[in-house]
């Protein structure tokens, strides 16, 4: 109950905050930009549609995530938390009230066929709004509304099709040690309808929308909701001390911190998050726009389902470091995403140490800038993607030298 | 999908490396296929050192079947060698009931798993 407060709060908040940016016609206005725009990153629809539009947006896709998932008879856990708040961070560039249907459609349309109830395959559908910026981009190639709808609902059931039998599938690869295993198999996904689109002539381009300026009223938005679930997990709390019980998990799948420690200890680990992953973009001289501010909401969330500040710590240190040494600036765009979403590989610092956690970070600054040709920049969790054949590569090699001595 | 065999060789396993990770050298497993479902008997020594982790036991088994999690998860059961109280969480959303009894370095399981 505790739970579903907090993530309805989160979503009115959203909603609200837009009123504080544009006025309701400036808002509507943004919001048709937003929709009729291509999505593949980076689009930032801060950018795009104003951040009236953007926090609107997110908060609309936040309701419905949580009204879906209710709606399922799901239980809800940290899993729902990770999932809704991950739904809100990417309803700031590339999600949007329009380009998420057909997917979820797709999967709905999957477990009707497989006769089994949808909330088996709930937390699939929404993360699987991966791949939302394909929709955007068949539905712009034609101009009949018909064909439009059409065109959106064919990819989007293939999508749904592959995608639940091959996230599962993908787990063993990488052993859950990326927290966006959905993102490795849209991914995979992603590159497969890519190639096939470019047989028949379709051309990748790449995009960078961004917002460049800090607004305080973000800052302060981002702020506000991490100190207020930080307040509300140390009120709640009866024992201090047990605060610090969560550093104890490696954070490898399936980490529920609501079911493994309680509610009030995850909300403050969650508002920790957040007001880390906040301070260490503008203390890096990064933006918080709807991009970053789409990563640090994930964090947030993720601060129910397996990070916190012992296991991701290393991995931006890992990419502040390579932004020492490598070609690229910690601020630019990508590296800023990379910083935060690199988070994913959150599980191989907190299982195997923090010296793994920093190398993880180096090499994922690294690879990621590599991925999205692959998908054509249309799987909006590139750097889960990423973390993937990270995982794949990294964690067999560290289990081969650790593991030697426990093999009898 | 359904895949009900494997999960529950696959919550065998996650039984037995947790078992092997608190020093276990004598196990049984008996797995009973019935109309309504599988009934998994599960017994096991344990270094009592180690008493708290299987203490745990019925608390993380016993958080209620969750099948959006089992779908989205069940492949990992089993991948990894013990470290962590997730994977007994895992296992606990994907079965029905559990009941532990533990008694002077021995532990015996009773699970239910619905079809």
């Amino acid at each position: 109950m505790i739970i579903e407060r907090v993530l309805w709060l989160s979503a009115i908040s959203m909603i609200l905050f837009a009123f504080f940016f544009d006025t309701p016609s400036e808002i509507i206005c943004g919001l048709k930009r937003i929709i009729l725009h291509p999505d593949g990153l980076i689009t930032d629809y801060s950018s795009v549609g104003g951040f009236g539009a953007t926090f609107l947006n997110s908060g609309i896709i936040m309701a419905a995530s949580v009204t879906i998932i209710k709606m399922s008879h799901a239980m809800i856990s940290g899993a729902t938390i990770a999932c809704v708040f991950l739904m809100a961070g990417f309803s700031m560039f590339g999600k949007n009230i329009a380009n998420i249907w057909p997917i979820i459609f797709g999967v709905f349309l999957f477990s009707k066929i497989q006769r089994e109830k949808f909330s088996k395959y709930v937390y699939i559908a929404l993360y699987g709004t991966a791949l939302a910026p394909m929709i955007t981009e068949v539905a712009l190639e034609s101009e009949n509304i018909f064909i439009k709808i059409m065109l959106a609902l064919l990819v989007g059931t293939i999508i749904g099709f592959l995608l639940p039998p091959l996230a599962t599938y993908c787990l063993r690869v990488h052993q859950g040690y990326n927290l966006y295993n959905v993102g490795f198999a849209a991914g995979l996904v992603g590159t497969m309808i890519v190639s096939v689109m470019k047989s028949f002539g379709y051309e990748v381009t790449s995009s960078l929308i961004w917002t460049y300026e800090n607004d305080w009223k973000v800052i302060t938005y981002m702020y506000l909701l991490s100190a207020s679930l930080m307040i509300a997990g140390w009120v709640m709390v009866d024992d201090k001390k047990t605060i610090k019980r969560v550093y104890r998990h490696s954070g490898r799948l399936v980490a529920d911190f609501i079911l493994l420690d309680g509610v009030p200890i995850t909300l403050f680990n969650m508002g920790t998050l957040g007001i880390f992953a906040t301070s260490y973009i503008l203390a890096t001289g990064g933006t918080i726009n709807g991009a970053t501010m789409g990563g640090i909401m994930t964090i947030i969330g993720f601060g129910a389902f397996g990070k916190h500040l012992r296991n991701i710590v290393p991995i931006v240190a890992g990419v502040y470091l390579g932004s020492l040494v490598k070609v690229w600036n910690i601020n630019d765009p990508s590296v800023q995403l990379a910083a935060l979403f690199g988070t994913a590989l959150a599980p191989i610092s907190g299982q195997f140490g923090w010296q793994y956690g920093i190398l993880v970070g180096f090499l994922h600054s690294s690879m990621v800038l590599n991925t999205s040709i692959l998908h054509g920049g249309l799987n909006l969790y590139n750097n889960g993607f990423s973390a993937g054949m990270l995982a794949l590569i990294v964690v067999p090699m560290i289990e081969a030298f650790k593991n030697r001595k426990d093999q009898r | 999908m359904d895949f009900t065999r494997k999960k529950v060789t696959t919550i065998v396993d996650e039984l037995t490396t947790f078992f092997f990770s608190v020093g276990s050298d004598d196990m049984v497993v008996k797995i009973k296929k019935k109309p309504e479902g599988f009934h998994i008997f599960f017994a096991s020594n344990f270094d009592t050192r180690l008493q708290k982790a299987v203490e745990h036991l019925e608390e993380n088994l016993t958080k209620g079947r969750a099948p959006e999690i089992e779908e989205s998860y069940w492949r990992l059961t089993g991948t990894s060698d013990f470290r962590d109280e997730n994977e007994l969480i895992l296992v606990g959303a994907m079965i029905d009931s559990a009941e532990v009894q533990i008694c002077e370095g021995y532990a015996t399981l009773n699970l239910f798993r619905a079809f």
